[in-house]
């Protein structure tokens, strides 16, 4: 029995920590009597030692976190902003022409109502904070 | 990270704060690269698909439930992302497969289709192979990208990561034993490699 060693598996799972508890007591018992299987474990030690002291991987050539939230954060502006004011512009339209219709009002008039309220509401909306706006869109995208 | 930490870093990214996401890529970007690189290789490729695993996770942050770690999580997506860009490049796949090897592992040559189509060019890598038994000492990186992809990929989440058998599966979308095999003969070929 003495020239019985374990197996490649044997000492690579009682390394990882995987095998059961009777095995493991089997393999620490032989582990103290077999200097090849002893050499064998070391030899996975050394693998882990040096993995951990000499492995290096070719770093990106950019920094990721910036140009990732660079995309992310800039690619949620435009579905945001775009209909945000497009539907702004459309209900102030449609409400001017609607009140040019029902006070009846001459083109002329009406025309400068609409520049004006357009103009008006144009600062209104960049007055606005971004921020304010973002956080609106979290907010109901959360909801949904 | 614990768990806690993970759990806040999260619900502040979920709540816009780009700050919090910044800190979380830089968190995970070695991991990643630990995944994409050993797949892709390093190239353009490798660039854009790392940036396309973090806007995935972006994507996907309010859906991760902490049923599993976060880096298990972010884990299976870079590998996911990177396995789906080689199957759009069935031509690269062959080129790299003739370079790193392939061995008998028919474990691997399920997991990703197309490799399992080019198994004829396993007898190529045979000379290469025993070249590099002829070489001297390789350091360990060297000797680690002669390794098939999978188990380079392997050995360096279990032993630079730390990760168990159980999250290298879950990762890989594999059983732990199939983690177990490439492994295995992936550490035995670095002990020839670096001629321990």
């Amino acid at each position: 029995m003495e020239n019985v060693h374990l197996t490649d598996e044997q000492i690579q799972n009682y390394f990882d920590g995987v095998c059961e508890a009777n095995e493991k007591i089997f393999i620490k018992g032989h582990l103290q009597t077999c200097a090849d299987c002893k050499k064998e474990l070391e030899k996975l030690t050394s693998i882990d030692q040096i993995i951990k002291a000499e492995f290096k991987i070719t770093p990106l050539s950019f920094n990721l976190s910036d140009k990732v939230a660079k995309t992310i954060f800039k690619r949620e502006k435009r579905p945001v902003a775009i209909p945000a004011i497009l539907l702004h512009v459309l209900l102030i339209l449609s409400g001017i022409v609607g009140a040019g219709y029902c006070l009846n009002l001459s083109l002329h008039d009406s025309s400068i109502m609409l520049i004006l309220t357009v103009m008006l509401s144009l600062l209104l909306y960049f007055f606005m904070s971004y921020s304010e706006i973002r956080k609106l869109q979290i907010k109901s995208k959360m909801l949904a | 990270m614990q768990e806690e930490d993970e759990k806040k870093l999260v619900k502040k990214a979920l709540s816009g704060d780009q700050r919090a996401f910044k800190t979380l890529v830089d968190q995970y970007e070695r991991l990643v690269l630990h995944i994409v690189s050993p797949l892709v290789g390093i190239s353009q490729d490798r660039e854009d698909i790392c940036q396309d695993v973090f806007v995935k996770v972006y994507q996907g942050l309010s859906s991760f439930k902490h049923n599993s770690r976060l880096s298990t999580w972010i884990g299976n997506i870079a590998y996911n992302t990177s396995v789906n860009f080689l199957r759009k490049k069935r031509a690269f796949l062959l080129d790299d497969l003739k370079i790193s090897g392939n061995e008998n592992d028919e474990t691997i040559r399920t997991d990703i289709a197309p490799l399992s189509e080019y198994s004829e060019f396993q007898e190529l890598i045979t000379p290469e192979q025993e070249l590099v038994k002829k070489e001297t000492r390789l350091s360990v990186s060297e000797a680690i990208d002669k390794l098939p992809k999978l188990h380079k990929m392997t050995v360096i989440l279990f032993h630079y990561e730390e990760l168990s058998l159980k999250e290298i599966g879950m990762i890989l979308n594999v059983p732990e034993n199939t983690v177990k095999s490439y492994l295995f003969r992936g550490r035995n070929k670095l002990k020839d490699l670096i001629k321990l």
